[in-house]
């Protein structure tokens, strides 16, 4: 964790977002920022709105009002396509991906931005795109491998037929392939169970070490996760942000138990 | 590490499939015909249930170098069975001209599930701008070809625009619209010739040799239609490398992801509008050369072999054959071409006889014949 590394440099601001669909505010003035190396939770209710704030980030929805600034770069208005370039990457709720491919061609698919053979090598050079795609698929095995080895050796399986778990695995890699500076996980130990969410915590954590500047954003519903890896938590309510702070704060913040268990709060 | 299959499997395979090929191709009795097709379609259902076929299929991608040679020299070989029948060649030419627009279609419609019934309409435009340049301005094949292919590679690109605001239904719609206008537009023209086409194509001219003249050589007369066949089998095989680069390389890969899932492959970088542009382009350019092919082989060009019929034809060519499977497409133009030539008599039935085709391949084999296969990346070492 980087809770003492307290001269890290934002990487990701959000100033008094909000996302109105028709009269419905599913999103309400939330600043949250993240710094570089932190992990954040985004946690609250079903339907408190913290996938509509990861579809924000990512350019799916446009904002209604509000800004995100990604170390000096506004993201209002730029394409999914130009926000995945700047190094903001995520995974689905509902584990998006491409599910005629197969294992090998999806986590491939996840270093597509890098830089890659144009149409003159494939056309004339065609050694050197299998060159580039043999040393990107070693490395892409290996990434996978270091969840479950039976996904790397099986690489050419259809992820469509891959169990719920392995497909959050093979998403999971991917978005790491892709060299993210801020990645996004939603929900990643959803359908999980206690063994295998334990291995997910202890991968987050391989990350962090691995890529130190790297921010997370983490969405979950499983509070061992949470407070297992995140440095700072946020918490969202029918679209506003009531709390932030470290897990052991929020945990005991009134409000907090108040959005979880119903009711009033007290304080 | 998985054990490679041998050879040989694949070699009787692709020997069965050559003699079956000659003796159908040589057949001229229709009931004779009909009965060889239904004995073949049983024989290729025993194929698959008996699990053959699955050792085929692995024999042929463990062992892909030496066994596309001998398809190939199987496949040149092929013509000098029938120099004593032009009719036979001039369909194996026409199913190879055929041949080239499907592989070109397939990357729209297999590769990135855009069903384009356009494709007719890029034909047309390959097969005008060459026999009008040919005509006209007395321009050299070799050279209207590629301005052919060009036009509509163009014309790709100006379809393309509208689509990409669209998807699925809409897509098919705003490629049908596309058909019929460039149809229309090509019928009311006067330059073009309008209902009554171009007649008196050229045929090319290679080193002072008219590739279409018949020559006789010691005794032996070599019908001309076999040099445009071998011809065509050159394009073909041009067309073939490179749909198959294109296929196993970053852009094949984007053009399944956006078929796949296009919000997803938006989050991880790929630009649909450069993909779906470039996938529509490559498959105009395709259309294009087989056009022009097509022009100067029957000599004669007209509306009629440009119509939606003919991109609404190539379509279930791909479904047939297997989408995003080259090898299989090529296997469902081959039929859908070879099949209703054998049948002439059933003539006015044909458009019935692909409906029939295609309903019952969505029904029992939506993969298509040959579906499609992960790629096989050259691993430094297999895990």
């Amino acid at each position: 964790m980087n809770t003492h590394n307290i001269a890290a440099k934002p990487l990701l601001q959000t100033t008094e977002l909000s996302m109105e669909f028709g009269g419905l505010k599913a999103l309400n003035s939330v600043d949250v920022t993240v710094s570089e190396g932190e992990v954040v939770g985004l946690i609250g209710p079903n339907g408190a709105g913290k996938t509509t704030f990861f579809n924000m980030l990512t350019g799916i929805y446009a904002p209604s009002a509000g800004a995100i600034n990604m170390s000096g770069i506004s993201l209002v208005g730029l394409s999914p396509t130009k926000i995945a370039n700047l190094g903001v990457i995520r995974t689905f709720q509902t584990c998006r991906l491409w599910d005629d491919m197969s294992i090998l061609e999806n986590l491939l698919m996840g270093t597509y931005m890098r830089k890659k053979p144009g149409l003159f090598q494939t056309l004339l050079q065609y050694q050197k795109v299998k060159d580039d795609f043999a040393e990107k698929a070693d490395e892409a095995l290996k990434v996978v491998g270091e969840f479950d080895t039976a996904l790397s050796s099986d690489y050419d399986r259809k992820v469509g037929e891959l169990s719920l778990v392995d497909r959050r695995r093979v998403e999971i890699s991917r978005a790491i392939l892709a060299r993210p500076r801020l990645l996004l996980l939603d929900e990643p130990a959803a359908g999980m169970d206690p063994s295998e969410t334990r291995q997910l915590m202890g991968d987050i954590k391989k990350l962090q070490s691995a890529f130190v500047k790297m921010g997370v954003v983490l969405i979950e519903h499983d509070m061992t996760v949470i407070s297992g890896v995140a440095d700072k938590v946020v918490i969202l309510n029918f679209g506003t942000k009531i709390a932030e702070g470290s897990f052991v704060d929020v945990k005991n913040n009134p409000e907090v138990i108040a959005a979880y268990l119903g009711g009033e709060a007290h304080a | 590490m998985k054990d490679k299959s041998s050879i040989l499997t694949g070699f009787i395979f692709a020997c069965a499939v050559f003699a079956a090929v000659i003796i159908f191709m040589a057949i001229d009795n229709m009931a004779f015909s009909l009965a060889l097709i239904l004995f073949y379609a049983l024989a290729s259902i025993l194929l698959v249930k008996t699990g053959f076929w699955k050792k085929v299929r692995n024999s042929i991608s463990d062992n892909p170098k030496k066994l596309c040679l001998l398809t190939a020299c199987f496949v040149l070989a092929t013509p000098l069975f029938f120099f004593n029948n032009p009719y036979v060649l001039h369909i194996l030419t026409l199913a190879c001209i055929y041949c080239v627009a499907t592989i070109g279609l397939n990357i729209q419609v297999g590769s990135t599930g855009m069903v384009n019934f356009a494709q007719g309409a890029f034909f047309g435009i390959g097969a005008y701008v060459s026999a009008l340049l040919g005509g006209h301005f007395g321009v050299s094949f070799w050279i209207s070809l590629p301005a052919g292919m060009l036009a509509a590679g163009f014309f790709g690109l100006l379809m393309g625009l509208p689509t990409l605001k669209t998807r699925e239904y809409h897509l098919s719609l705003v490629t049908i619209a596309f058909a019929y206008i460039s149809f229309l537009l090509v019928m009311n023209f006067d330059w073009t010739g309008g209902p009554d086409g171009i007649a008196d194509i050229s045929k090319p001219v290679l080193f002072g040799f008219k590739i279409g003249q018949t020559v006789t050589v010691g005794g032996v007369t070599i019908p001309g239609v076999a040099f445009y066949c071998y011809m065509v089998l050159a394009f073909l095989g041009i067309a073939l490398l490179v749909a198959h680069r294109l296929h196993n390389s970053w852009y094949g890969m984007a053009w399944n992801a956006i078929r796949d899932d296009e919000i997803s492959s938006r989050c991880y970088g790929l630009s649909l509008r450069k993909s779906k542009l470039e996938a529509f382009v490559f498959g105009s350019l395709f259309a294009g050369a087989a056009g022009a092919l097509y022009a100067h082989f029957i000599g004669f060009m007209s509306t009629e072999n440009m119509s939606f019929q003919i991109g609404l034809l190539m379509v279930c060519m791909v479904i047939l054959g297997g989408m995003d499977n080259i090898a299989g497409v090529l296997v469902g133009t081959l039929l859908l071409i070879v099949i209703p030539e054998k049948l002439r008599a059933f003539d006015d039935y044909r458009m019935l006889f692909y409906g029939l085709v295609l309903i019952s391949m969505l029904l029992f084999r939506p993969q298509g014949i040959i579906p499609s296969k992960p790629r096989f990346f050259d691993l430094k070492k297999r895990v």
